[in-house]
């Protein structure tokens, strides 16, 4: 089973959140510790030099009979005074003498002691460390005497004492609250952010028209694919369904109308697809839809299901509109083992389903074959353009009265460097859907009349034909064009002949009524294409007032056993004759065609049966030579 | 208002902090000396009793999150 793919986030922000608050709390308990300890120390030490100064101004006030004795009082009345217990020392200094008394201190230690108090200002730190006992110590002097007086303390250890035992416990409640107060934050973020999360997640792989999920939500679907792909029991279908005729209802009704189509044809469609089945919109009218676990057989139901379904008719402001759908679907891992080209698969199925409009098609790798083909083919048309590897081939039209070939027909051919001599209908296709259809005109045209004036020189007065669909004549530049290369090439206009193709009747018939008048203003002569096969032959004849008409191959193939054949043949020759029209049969293959032709009243022939389409050279041979007397109908 | 958010042993880890800690607190002696902080250690002993009286936590409310199993 595939698991519901879902777009990767980012893991929860609650963990570092949590470390952030307790770092910060930690970060305050630290500064606090630190700042209440240093204060704590500060004022304790304030006080006891307080306690100290009294001492040492005790010291200087002894009545004077006492001080000339000695500066110092006794040891025994300095002993009430100081506090014996803690190791202390107090230096005297005047002009004559100096004297100091130690309690619980050594002489080494005491001078050590003194040496760094003389060093020091007044104003220095109060503090001595030496040999890890701390000293605090005090300095002042009363005239010429300087009292110096020095106290061990266990100041600073009790301070800390006290001030650790409070603090560790106001810490461990700032840590607690700092704790729940991460956890809500943390909490109510985190809450957010999903919500935020999850309405983005909904926009990125959901589609904001019908709410399907999305080509981004397709892709994570594929991976998840991809993932699992060591799993050998899955399988799935991938289908893709395109409407048909989903770009009128836009151009007709206005694209409110399409997308109300699209949100009601999604509703249709989700009711054959039922989870664990997926309907995505890739977007326009493209629908995919995943069906995990299905076989190929299963893959065709569903994919008649879903033809069928889309086949319905939606009523849409008061319209009662029936599109309809192509359906292609390819199944993993039988048609392809790479859930990339899974899609591509679909879609190959899918166009060739609409191209024969089938309904639904399953995945065929020759689609792919000739798809790949075409891909190559449109990718090398620029540079076929460019190195002249488009060329033409020639086919005589013979009156079969004579032998003399009138004309030629230039037919186009891909001389393509590694797929050979390619026939026209295997390239035109793609030139008309390249959008390169006018710049192809130009070039055939460029090609005929070069080749038409090199025949003049070498003395072949043959008028070469060239085919033009109605595409080409809607190049507003083409007249111009043809016009000045005839000039540049001292070509006269008679020796080029247009065939005019009418494949494409919904084309605008003015302009193109409007092109061919200034083309024959030229001297170029018209001729009708495949006559009677197209949609409007008879239109055509009037409006387009051609010079001559080719009757169409399919005519003439079984002209000795289709009754109907001949009657629209000897019906066309009566038409030309009364447009004034020289008539050409194409497809003329046995003499049988020839001989029943020339009854008809129709005396030019093209094909097989006088000579195949044939390169430049051979045809200019043929030219000199004639046409062979026993190919001849007489 | 008192809608249990509390698993069993949130609540009793809880419960075991706030008795500890109110107890602390209450007859700690001379080792804290500070009524503030006692009064600090008081609340947040009380609040954890609180917790192990209704499974109730009201950081987790606030928070809108439970640790109770659906």
């Amino acid at each position: 089973m595939f698991t519901k793919p879902k777009l990767t986030r980012q893991a929860s922000i609650r963990p570092r959140l949590i470390l952030a608050c307790l770092a910060v709390s930690l970060l305050v308990s630290g500064i606090y510790v630190t700042v209440s300890y240093r204060l704590a120390a500060d004022v304790n030490i304030e006080s006891e030099r307080r306690a100290m100064s009294q001492i040492i101004s005790f010291i200087a006030n002894i009545p004077l009979s006492d001080k000339q004795r000695s500066p110092l009082p006794d040891r025994e009345v300095l002993s009430q005074i100081v506090n014996t217990d803690v190791a202390s020392f107090i230096h005297v200094k005047s002009t004559q003498n100096s004297i100091s008394s130690a309690f619980r201190i050594d002489s080494s230690v005491s001078k050590q002691l003194l040496d760094i108090t003389a060093s020091r200002n007044d104003d220095d730190d109060a503090i001595i460390m030496l040999n890890d006992r701390c000293f605090i110590w005090l300095r002042m002097s009363f005239g010429e005497d300087t009292i110096t007086y020095l106290k061990e303390t266990t100041l600073l250890d009790v301070t800390l004492r006290l001030v650790a035992k409070r603090l560790l416990i106001t810490s461990v409640i700032v840590f607690w609250i700092a704790v729940w107060l991460a956890l809500t934050l943390s909490s109510i973020i985190a809450k957010r952010a999903e919500e935020v999360n999850d309405k983005l997640e909904e926009l990125a792989t959901h589609d904001s028209l019908t709410g399907l999920p999305n080509r981004l939500y397709l892709t994570e679907i594929l991976r998840s694919i991809v993932e699992k792909k060591e799993d050998n029991t899955q399988q799935g279908c991938l289908f893709g369904v395109d409407l048909d005729k989903f770009k009128e209802v836009n151009d007709s009704f206005g694209h409110s109308t399409g997308d109300k189509l699209l949100m009601a044809l999604s509703q249709r469609i989700l009711t054959v697809v039922q989870p664990p089945n997926e309907l995505m919109r890739l977007g326009g009218d493209e629908f995919i839809i995943w069906a995990p676990d299905l076989t190929i057989a299963q893959g065709k139901i569903l994919a008649q299901e879903l033809k069928n379904i889309c086949d319905t008719t939606i009523p849409i402001n008061g319209l009662e509109i029936n599109t309809g759908a192509s359906v292609g679907f390819a199944h993993y891992p039988t048609h392809t083992t790479s859930p990339e080209t899974l899609l591509s698969c679909a879609d190959s199925a899918m166009y060739k389903a609409k191209k024969q409009r089938s309904g639904w098609e399953v995945y065929d790798e020759h689609i792919v074959l000739s798809n790949e083909r075409d891909v190559m083919l449109k990718a090398g048309l620029n540079e076929a353009l460019a190195n002249n590897e488009l060329v033409l081939h020639f086919q005589p039209k013979v009156d079969m009265r004579t032998g003399e070939i009138v004309s030629v027909e230039g037919l186009c051919r891909w001389e393509h460097p590694s797929l050979g001599l390619l026939m026209p209908y295997a390239f035109i296709d793609l030139i008309e859907h390249s959008g390169k259809v006018q710049d192809f005109g130009r070039y055939i045209v460029k090609q005929a009349i070069c080749c038409a004036a090199s025949w003049q020189k070498e003395g072949i007065r043959v008028p070469i034909a060239i085919n033009l669909s109605p595409y080409n004549l809607l190049d507003p530049g083409l007249i111009a064009f043809i016009e000045q290369t005839l000039t540049q090439a001292q070509l006269s206009a008679h020796f080029i002949h247009i065939e005019l193709t009418e494949n494409e009747t919904s084309l605008n018939i003015n302009y193109i009524q409007e092109a061919l008048e200034k083309i024959r203003r030229l001297g170029i002569k018209i001729a009708i294409d495949d006559f009677g096969t197209g949609m409007s032959s008879l239109a055509y004849l009037d409006t387009l007032k051609a010079d001559t008409i080719k009757i169409d191959r399919t005519f003439i193939s079984d002209l000795e056993s289709n009754k109907g054949h001949r009657a629209i043949v000897s019906a066309a020759v009566d038409l030309a004759k009364s447009f004034e029209c020289n008539v050409v049969a194409e497809g003329v293959e046995t003499k049988q065609h020839a001989d029943l032709l020339l009854s008809m009243g129709c005396h030019i022939a093209q094909g097989y049966y006088y000579a195949k389409p044939m390169p430049e050279k051979e045809m200019k041979q043929l030219i000199e030579t004639g046409i062979l007397p026993d190919a001849l109908a007489l | 208002m008192f809608k249990v958010n509390l698993n069993k042993l949130d609540r009793s880890v809880r419960g075991f902090i706030g008795i500890g800690v109110t107890a602390f607190a209450l007859f700690n002696g001379d080792i804290i000396n500070d009524v503030f902080i006692e009064v600090l250690l008081g609340i947040f002993g009380g609040l954890n009793l609180i917790s192990l009286v209704f499974g109730w936590c009201p950081v987790y409310q606030l928070a809108g999150i439970s640790t109770k199993d659906s």
